[in-house]
């Protein structure tokens, strides 16, 4: 490490209104992700994964606000960016990859339209020039005869060929970031496979640093060099990838990874899991938001304010039981 | 895609022959005796001995089958017969009526289009404010005010105040803004909102998302993604009221004496001129089924899916 970090996310704080009041969605959330690594954020459906990601590219719905932190991309705020400045930077600077790649692409556009659009957003080139670059990008990404590609239409293609045309444009404006939100969860194993080492070898040919999110602890262990793992919106613990799959210390985590290489193996710990259901974020205090689930938890648990504390180097954790 | 408009072509041909056999029956239920109506028509006293004899002349003496023969193999090269009333060829006279609704038509799509789509498009990017709700109240005030009514509000206000178009008739292009803009009146607001639903739909796709993720501009955006894709179910609704509005408007027609179908169909029902008024059904019914497949052919051009399902 050691790297300036393209990346800082300093103390994020999310809030979503909806009917019921309001949800702080993203709680606290610091994070660094440096050139040519991969940052892991794993967590269940609404631990705040897709907020944080919309949130770099302050693409948030409407009904959600920053409420509190900063994003520095290259030492500046990007929170306070004009919407003009902040569009220059999407795509360009901080790209992404989208979760579904049936839907991401507009139906009754074709391949190549979406490619030289975004090519020529960005770049002061000719249709022309876009098409050719269009066409080397989609060969890099060993996609079959790229021209023919380019005339087709989303629906033609299969979601495994639609992820890597959009990781193929991406790559095409060279960024400096690049989300990948959930990039192999609409897919079948063998088209995950593949995916994933293209995205390694992209970090590695062109530096780019990573945020990949995923539910999936078998993507987050094949590529990230970090993981953080979010529940409730908070950032329970953060580790090299390692050291997390090694000594899990917060419960939350050590649940996730008992779940899944133990399925057979303490069935009965994981349906207590399962059976109590998900927080309820409204209006909730600074508690520990895993202590209806937590097989530790314990009185102290409810009056303690939660901190992230280093259980030791580079390995933090949001936990009172933890040390 | 040619393969698309061939089989689109192919099954048009049961479609055709049902409009042409539910166009005889229908009429031939109806009660009264064509041969009394003709008789009426040309003012002469239909005396049983007038009416079986026109009866033998007319054909009408022959088994319906037979006659529903007849009057096809006739139809299918142009000769819808003879009207009762004029004396005329039925052919003739639908074409000469024909082509002022076909003006009258064109002239209310391009209105329709010109208007209709800026308002839903920018009510739906600005939904919910000023502009959004004015819409609204057009919309509302447009699909539910009578179309005699606010034909006669133009006609007395633009003309009869401040002579702007003239009153009736047909014949410069000044003739033809009042009418044309009652007739797209009505379908001005059903369009509006059409577009707006539809776009805001589309607005919340994830391939809006992923355009604005590459930092594509806002407004290509709404242009090239957007909107493409929510002209479908407008063009849709835009084909079938071509279709309405070509086999005829009647009351639009009737408020400013416009000499079109809609004129025509109605004086001869009421003159029970039989041989025109199968033969309005039967040209308004194929004119209706031939703007529906080219609805079908330019929905195929926008909807590439459509398209390909069709090659498979």
């Amino acid at each position: 490490m050691g790297q300036q970090p393209i990346l800082t996310v300093n103390n994020l704080n999310i809030d979503v209104s909806t009917p019921y009041g309001v949800t702080r969605t993203v709680r606290d959330v610091s994070f660094k992700i440096e050139a040519g690594k991969v940052f892991g954020l794993v967590g269940e459906s609404g631990s705040g994964k897709t907020m944080t990601c919309m949130s770099l590219l302050n693409l948030l719905p409407d009904e959600a606000k920053v409420v509190k932190g900063s994003i520095q991309f290259r030492n500046k705020d990007i929170l306070n960016y004009s919407e003009e400045d902040m569009r220059k930077v999407r795509g360009s600077e901080i790209a992404t990859i989208m979760q579904n790649p049936m839907t991401a692409f507009n139906p009754v556009r074709t391949i190549g339209r979406h490619f030289i659009e975004t090519l020529r957003t960005h770049l002061p080139i000719t249709k022309h020039q876009a098409r050719e670059m269009a066409v080397a990008y989609l060969e890099k990404m060993d996609l079959p005869y790229p021209k023919n590609l380019l005339k087709q239409y989303p629906f033609q293609l299969s979601g495994g060929m639609l992820q890597r045309v959009m990781i193929a444009i991406t790559m095409s404006l060279n960024p400096s970031i690049l989300i990948a939100d959930e990039p192999t969860t609409a897919l079948d194993a063998t088209n995950q496979l593949q995916i994933l080492k293209q995205l390694n070898w992209l970090r590695k040919e062109y530096d780019t640093g990573i945020l990949l999110v995923s539910h999936d602890l078998g993507v987050i262990a094949q590529l990230a060099d970090e993981v953080a793992v979010m529940y409730g919106g908070y950032i329970v613990e953060k580790a090299p990838v390692f050291k997390l799959f090694n000594r899990p210390m917060h419960p939350y985590t050590r649940v996730l990874l008992e779940s899944r290489i133990g399925l057979t193996r303490r069935k009965t710990k994981i349906v207590k899991h399962i059976s109590v259901p998900p927080p309820n974020l409204i209006n909730r205090e600074n508690t520990c938001p895993f202590l209806e689930r937590c097989e530790d938890a314990d009185h102290t648990c409810s009056s303690y304010n939660l901190e992230l504390k280093e259980y030791e180097k580079d390995h933090l954790v949001r936990c009172l039981k933890s040390r | 895609m040619g393969w698309f408009i061939v089989k689109r072509l192919t099954s048009l041909i049961p479609i055709l022959f049902g409009i042409s056999l539910i166009t005889f029956i229908l009429l031939h239920l109806t009660p009264g005796d064509p041969a009394i109506a003709y008789l009426r028509a040309s003012h002469i006293p239909p005396t049983d001995e007038a009416v079986a004899a026109l009866r033998v002349e007319l054909g009408l003496d022959k088994p319906l089958y037979a006659q529903y023969v007849e009057w096809l193999g006739k139809a299918v090269q142009l000769d819808l017969g003879m009207s009762y009333l004029s004396k005329k060829s039925v052919w003739d006279e639908i074409m000469l009526h024909f082509f002022p609704t076909v003006q009258l038509t064109f002239a209310s799509c391009i209105l329709i289009v010109v208007i209709s789509l800026p308002i839903g498009m920018i009510s739906a990017i600005f939904k919910g404010k000023l502009v959004d709700q004015l819409s609204r109240i057009i919309a509302f005030v447009s699909v539910s005010m009578p179309a005699f009514w606010f034909g006669f509000l133009l006609i007395y206000f633009l003309s009869v105040k401040l002579d702007l178009f003239p009153v009736l008739g047909r014949g410069t292009f000044a003739h033809l803004v009042l009418p044309s803009l009652t007739l797209s009146f009505a379908y001005i607001g059903t369009y509006t909102r059409l577009l707006r639903a539809s776009m805001l739909e589309n607005l919340n796709e994830p391939f809006v998302m992923y355009a604005r993720a590459r930092g594509l501009r806002g407004r290509l955006i709404v242009s090239r993604h957007v909107l493409k894709k929510s002209l479908l179910p407008v063009l849709t609704g835009l084909g079938m009221s071509f279709g309405n509005m070509l086999s005829g408007v009647v009351i639009v027609e009737t408020v400013f004496a416009w000499p079109g179908m809609g004129q025509l169909f109605v004086t001869s029902i009421l003159n029970r001129d039989y041989p025109m008024i199968q033969g309005c059904l039967l040209f308004m019914g194929v004119i209706f089924v031939v703007c529906n497949l080219l609805v079908d052919i330019a929905y195929s051009f926008l909807d590439p899916r459509i398209r390909w399902e069709g090659e498979k």
